[in-house]
């Protein structure tokens, strides 16, 4: 990254909604929000989930553990996994 | 390659390789846990003696629900070594999807008669319900918990392992309903690892041969291929990865295969398709696949436009498409059925449309509308393939019909469940319920007749569907039909689900509500992305004259575009048009069902 990227958890949900935003198949009538549920509300399978993570960790520099993620179930959930590895490695 | 005939006598046999053998890569901050041959054997020895001070004797089933890839081989080594019968199940993937996990994993294990299930710790919790609802099940402990009531030297009470026992139980991926399980010996899985890795027909295997796998080990691809068949032929080694790992990098695959200079490498076509997709030039610095002999593309149908483009993309990084190496193979087989020529190049056939709807594999002529049908190669010596009829007669060449398999690598049937074995076993064949055809002694698989729906290499069963389509409010039960659509040229089949509603609401806004509402019933159950949703009226769903649903009817009225004519779908039209140039189920159509 030439411009360090806003890795606080704000700027990582609105990186979040962004990805979403270009990316997404389908399109739900609700608003995307940090409340926002992976399966029920935005229609992500296993290997777009995977997918998104890569694109945060390629944005962000880091690198998500996979038991970080595999727990995770909402938008904020991501965000907040985000956000731990950004501040274990900036230690 | 051993002189062995029990895989137990193959571990023996590389007990004392301290140099070689396995290494699994399962986080991107630390390097690869190296296990060689030697380490692997006291491992599985130590726990199978640590199986047997649980009370396990000779015969007994034991779950395994083991996600770290090192700790899993040395339970199914340690199960055979003390004269067990390990059965395999899948880990929790995704921790959000209990409900449907257990029910499937509670089915496994009943059919299965598992007395002792081994797992680790983060799995444990989740399994705590089943002691009270599958009772056989007396002892559910960790890794770590079993090992640790032996010694590091602990040896079993030596078992006497012979060709005929059941080495280990495959239990069928993907469905909640009812998976089987396919039961293999020792004499079948080492006649399908001797043919695999064989001289003539084979992959060839020598001492030198390095294997570089991320197929989870619970799936005979993955288990059979990479964790038996080195073993049985002594290569140098495997690295395994994370198949978590695959799916959110997929460029880790290839850097894997470049660093280890692996030789030997397989995975269902929509894994070359996501190197294609969705691996940037980035992540590649560095990446040399020149090492690659064998690029192998099984398990789900093979698309050869998915394959030349990555040949393509990855030729410039020492890629030669002649590594691929499409074949045909299947649990019911141990695992492999065809391979193609070790050296030979990837080989379509271009059929006539028309002809292929007609159940004859004519070649298309130039300018005409044509589907490609990878060639899958040749039987393995000592072992029969024909292709029949529904009358069960043998056909000739570029006639379209199911497969049927004999020889010494069929299975002896599915555990407990002899109606189904029947069905399977028949005449001394092995029906696969598959379709294809023959040219010269060489295979054309063009699909399955059962309904099977294959995404991403996981299996799918239409009634799975149905009963979760069936739980949204106005969908009226029992009168859902899913099934897949190959679309021509992409990397997956479409699935579709075909739902009468009780009563349609009139505005258009709300039937996107009602589809929406399907496909994340779907999708939370599952795991699975239904493609398109068609809302019907009462009694629109093709029926037999006992009310049994036609799911391959309705998929030919699909294709024809005739299911749900003159109800709302936007947007179903035009994806009905480009399925129309699909094959399967044309076919799938004009032959019927194994089983219906």
């Amino acid at each position: 990254m030439s411009v360090a990227a806003d890795n606080s958890y704000e700027g990582v949900l609105a990186k979040i909604f962004e990805y979403l935003e270009e990316h997404r198949v389908e399109r739900p009538t609700a608003a995307i929000t940090a409340e926002s549920h992976l399966i029920r509300d935005l229609g992500l399978d296993s290997l777009q989930s995977f997918e998104m993570v890569s694109e945060l960790e390629d944005h962000f520099s880091v690198i998500i553990p996979l038991d970080l993620f595999q727990s995770a179930e909402t938008l904020e959930d991501v965000a907040r996994a985000v956000v731990q590895v950004v501040q274990v490695e900036a230690a | 390659m051993t002189t062995a005939t029990t895989l137990t006598a193959a571990l023996l046999g590389v007990a004392d390789d301290e140099a070689r053998g396995y290494s699994h890569l399962t986080s991107e901050k630390e390097p690869a846990r190296q296990v060689s041959y030697a380490a692997l054997y006291r491992r599985a020895r130590r726990f199978a003696a640590a199986l047997q001070g649980l009370g396990v004797q000779r015969g007994d089933r034991v779950g395994l629900i083991l996600p770290d890839s090192a700790e899993f081989i040395d339970g199914i080594y340690g199960a055979m070594l003390a004269g067990a019968i390990a059965v395999p199940i899948y880990p929790p993937m995704n921790l959000g999807q209990f409900d449907a996990y257990l029910g499937n994993t509670t089915h496994i294990l009943r059919q299965a008669g598992c007395t002792v299930i081994i797992t680790d710790a983060k799995v444990r919790p989740i399994l705590g319900k089943l002691l009270t609802s599958v009772p056989r099940v007396r002892t559910i402990e960790t890794y770590a918990g079993a090992i640790k009531g032996v010694t590091e030297s602990a040896a079993p009470t030596e078992v006497d392992v012979r060709p005929d026992d059941v080495a280990f139980l495959q239990f069928t991926s993907g469905s909640t309903s009812r998976p089987k399980g396919v039961t293999l010996t020792h004499a079948n899985l080492m006649a399908n690892i001797a043919a695999i890795g064989g001289a003539q027909g084979g992959l060839g295997i020598t001492g030198e041969a390095y294997g570089v796998s991320w197929l989870p080990l619970y799936h005979d691809m993955g288990l059979i291929g990479f964790v038996f068949t080195p073993v049985v032929h002594r290569a140098k080694g495997v690295r395994f990865i994370s198949p978590l790992m695959f799916l959110k990098r997929p460029a880790v695959w290839l850097r894997q295969i470049s660093e280890c200079r692996g030789s030997i490498t397989f995975a269902p076509n929509f894994a070359y398709g996501l190197c294609t997709t969705r691996v940037k030039e980035a992540e590649l610095t560095g990446v040399d696949l020149s090492s690659l002999v064998v690029a192998g593309c099984g398990a789900e149908p093979i698309q050869v436009a998915t394959l030349r483009a990555f040949a393509d993309r990855y030729a410039p990084y020492g890629f030669r498409s002649t590594a691929f190496l499409p074949c045909y193979g299947m649990a019911e087989h141990s695992l492999a059925i065809t391979f193609i020529d070790l050296h030979a190049d990837l080989t379509a056939d271009r059929i006539d449309a028309a002809s292929l709807a007609q159940k004859t594999a004519a070649p298309a002529r130039e300018g005409e509308p044509a589907v490609e049908v990878v060639n899958c190669g040749r039987p393995f010596a000592g072992h029969g393939l024909r292709v029949v009829d529904p009358a069960g007669q043998p056909l000739p060449d570029r006639e379209v019909g199911q497969i049927q398999l004999q020889g010494p690598s069929v299975m002896q049937g599915y555990w407990n469940d002899p109606e189904r074995t029947a069905e399977a076993l028949r005449g001394g064949w092995l029906a696969t319920g598959d379709l294809g055809y023959t040219v010269d002694g060489e295979l054309f698989v063009c699909g399955r007749i059962k309904d099977l729906i294959i995404v991403h290499g996981r299996n799918y069963y239409p009634q799975d569907i149905e009963w979760q389509a069936s739980q949204v409010e106005g969908v009226r039960r029992g009168n859902v039909i899913a099934f897949g659509v190959q679309a021509h040229g992409e990397d997956r089949e479409h699935v579709v689900v075909a739902a009468e509603i009780r009563q349609l609401p009139e505005d258009p806004a709300e039937h996107d509500v009602l589809r929406g509402k399907i496909s994340a019933e779907v999708l939370a159950g599952l795991s699975l992305r239904v493609d398109v949703v068609l809302l019907l009226p009462p009694g629109a769903l093709p029926k037999t004259s006992s009310g049994k649903l036609q799911r391959s009817k309705a998929a030919e009225l699909f294709v024809s575009g005739e299911l749900g004519k003159g109800t709302q779908q936007a947007g179903a039209l035009g994806l009905i048009k480009h399925l129309a140039a699909s094959r399967w189920n044309f076919i799938k159509a004009s032959l019927g069902s194994r089983g219906e």
